[in-house]
């Protein structure tokens, strides 16, 4: 009688364990089995960094708007100030700074000069020649544009750049081997002069050099062999 | 009114005692895992290739004193960073989080000391062992840790690995992600595991974990 009695008591368990899990399954009901609420736990946080790279609002930029200029100006002609622009990289990984120059120019109307005829109008004040405007950009360490030539990625001797149309353009100028870190400012200063021997070739010409500075991680993206500060450096370089 | 009937005051009585167990962690532990900033490339160091980034780990020690079955969950929560334009190109949508499920942003293996993996880049198993995608914001309950029931000072261990691929763009700019790991237990007796429960994947259905 006893055993009888166990048995339909087994048998009863059962059918309340099966009617409870089908309870779970439709109406999310929990049983009273003792359970941890799980006072283990952990809290894993990632956050990506950025690369910033702009003009240092604190710094003191100097924008260039030369206009008639004469053979022999220079900035330090008369009320002529060199341009001057203070960077400021501001991302939170380390990173490479890079510059980027590009140069437009429309040609002049040339006028008869005295004792000779009249040249042909060049495509811009800067030309890529001797003759024509002249650049130095630099940041105190390194020479990114030396008159008209720059340093290219090879360690060859310096490469013209010459305009087509009065437009030229040289890109990813390395300007550091050491990655920087937040706050790191460089100056850039453009020293500009036309040379006595521009002629009537240049009347009225213009031309427009604008500066880019770009900065991409310096972490995983390690530098080619080869690129040094104050040269092109893109081939074998990760620059976005 | 009591007569003279024979009768006894009764045999002394047997003393039973009943004490139930208990489910519990010892020395609950809450770890954090911080890694700021991550740049396309990181990896911990547990990953392959390996980075230089710590690996996150959570150790939880059982000692409950009945038999346990060990479950995870796991909550992602992203925050959306502010992208700026790249080198030659335009601004970029910002992504919901450094993990947002996709091949691009954060990736993540999280396993245990057998093993066992919870989370393998951008996914999990489901109760039928199909790989489902995550999202930047996403919550997985009842992973199982193992078939095998947890007894007294067992330790577990689980291990987070990650990296951040080198194709995330500026999208990711400042994008963050949390996830929060959480080992529960639940007693094993009486509380079978279903049969296509496994390790790793998920199993709440036909199990009970409360």
């Amino acid at each position: 009688m006893k055993s009888n009695r166990r048995k339909r008591t087994l048998v009863i368990g059962g059918l309340v364990t099966s009617i409870g899990a089908a309870a779970t399954l439709l109406a999310g009901a929990t049983f009273g089995f003792f359970s941890s609420a799980g006072v283990s736990s952990g809290s894993n946080r990632f956050t990506a960094g950025n690369v910033l790279v702009g003009l240092d609002p604190s710094g003191t930029q100097v924008t260039c708007a030369i206009t008639a200029m004469s053979p022999g100006d220079s900035q330090a002609s008369g009320t002529n100030a060199a341009c001057r622009y203070v960077i400021k990289y501001t991302g939170n990984v380390n990173a490479f700074l890079a510059l980027d120059l590009s140069i437009t120019g429309t040609a002049g109307t040339p006028t008869t000069p005295y004792g000779a005829s009249a040249p042909s109008a060049a495509q811009g004040l800067y030309d890529g020649s001797a003759n024509g405007l002249q650049f130095n950009i630099s940041d105190g360490t390194n020479t990114y544009l030396n008159g008209v030539q720059y340093n290219n990625q090879s360690g060859g001797p310096p490469t013209p750049l010459t305009p087509t149309s009065g437009a030229a353009s040289v890109t990813d100028l390395l300007m550091n081997t050491t990655p920087v870190t937040a706050g790191a400012t460089r100056t850039l200063t453009v020293n500009y002069n036309l040379p006595n021997t521009a002629g009537n070739a240049y009347n009225v010409a213009t031309s427009t050099i604008v500066l880019t500075v770009h900065a991409v991680q310096a972490d995983n993206n390690a530098l080619p062999v080869g690129c040094v500060a104050g040269a092109v450096c893109s081939t074998g370089m990760n620059w976005s | 009114m009591t007569v003279g009937l024979f009768s006894s005051a009764g045999h002394a009585s047997g003393s039973n005692a009943f004490s139930a167990g208990v489910v519990s962690f010892g020395s609950p532990v809450a770890t954090t895992c911080t890694i700021n900033p991550m740049s396309p490339g990181d990896a911990s160091t547990g990953w392959t290739p390996a980075g230089a980034d710590a690996t996150c780990t959570l150790q939880a020690t059982y000692s409950g004193t009945i038999p346990a079955i060990l479950g995870l969950d796991m909550t992602i929560t992203g925050v959306a960073g502010t992208p700026v334009a790249p080198y030659g190109g335009a601004t970029p949508a910002a992504a919901p989080g450094l993990f947002d499920g996709s091949a691009n942003g954060l990736q993540v293996i999280v396993t245990d000391g057998a093993s066992t993996s919870f989370v393998n880049n951008t996914t999990y198993k489901n109760q039928a062992g199909s790989a489902l995608a995550l999202s930047a914001t996403s919550s997985v309950q009842g992973l199982l840790i193992r078939r095998a029931s947890f007894t007294s000072g067992t330790t577990e261990t689980i291990t987070v690995n990650y990296q951040l691929p080198t194709s995330a763009s500026n999208a990711y700019n400042s994008a963050s992600t949390t996830i929060d790991l959480v080992i529960h237990a639940v007693q094993a007796n009486n509380n079978s595991l279903p049969a296509g429960c496994a390790a790793g994947a998920v199993c709440t259905s036909g199990f009970n974990w409360s």
